[in-house]
């Protein structure tokens, strides 16, 4: 036997079921951030929103849990604002470059989100057609 | 899950009804209030009239959860930052 198999390997008991409450968790507190700053946000108290948003992150970070794709897209990378569209945000769609344009308006900050992707789908496969239920309502 | 008295300490405090029931200053003992924001050592509570800072070493706090439940925490359980609560908080396993 060599001395390496001698060894004894650690084992972390309960491991998986801690990590999964720890995701839970961690989830459930990003959303309540995030909640917070928003409504901190519509009441024009840039300080708390930004401290929640910068928490909930913190808590992403700590756990290597992710924040929510819908919620990061409305958050400004640039000084961490909750963005609420007709507020604090402007969302407009740019057709040739063919992305979503969001600019924070309190840091003039924009973020771009192509949709080329989307479009091109959207061109070879027509979604009526290729539902059979579709296809027979058709014939 | 939602917040319960196995998970406060691990759990969101941020928004939620907090009693102060005992302190190192006896001035703010019985101040309710909504929790504005936290510290490593401090939570920051909103009253009526003003906000104020109370240190979690040495005092207890009774939580109020979203479902209408009262837990009693010890501050110095909940003596971390607030992203490491969420690992520290739940305890050895």
């Amino acid at each position: 036997m060599s001395p390496v198999n001698k060894v004894k390997k650690k084992i972390r008991r309960g491991y998986g079921a801690k990590r999964s409450l720890v995701n839970t968790i961690a989830r459930e507190r990003i959303q309540v951030l995030l909640e917070h700053a928003r409504t901190r946000a519509r009441e024009d108290d840039k300080r708390l929103a930004r401290r929640y948003v910068e928490l909930a992150g913190k808590i992403s970070m700590r756990t290597k849990v992710r924040i929510p794709r819908e919620d990061k897209r409305f958050i400004c990378k640039n000084c961490m604002m909750p963005l609420i569209p007709g507020r604090n945000a402007r969302v407009r769609l740019t057709s040739r470059k063919m992305n979503v344009t969001i600019t924070c308006l309190s840091c003039q900050s924009i973020k771009r989100f192509p949709y080329s992707r989307e479009k091109k789908l959207h061109k070879t496969v027509n979604p009526y057609m290729t539902r059979p239920s579709a296809v027979k309502e058709f014939q | 899950m939602p917040i319960d008295p196995s998970t406060i300490r691990a759990h969101e405090w941020i928004g939620l009804r907090v009693k102060v029931l005992s302190a190192s200053d006896p001035g703010i003992c019985g101040v309710t209030g909504k929790v504005e924001d936290e510290s490593r050592n401090m939570l920051t509570i909103r009253t009526d009239h003003r906000s104020l800072k109370v240190a979690k070493e040495k005092s207890s706090f009774l939580v109020q959860l979203p479902s209408n439940q009262s837990v009693a925490v010890e501050g110095e359980t909940v003596r971390y930052r607030p992203e490491d609560r969420v690992k520290r908080g739940i305890g050895k396993w």
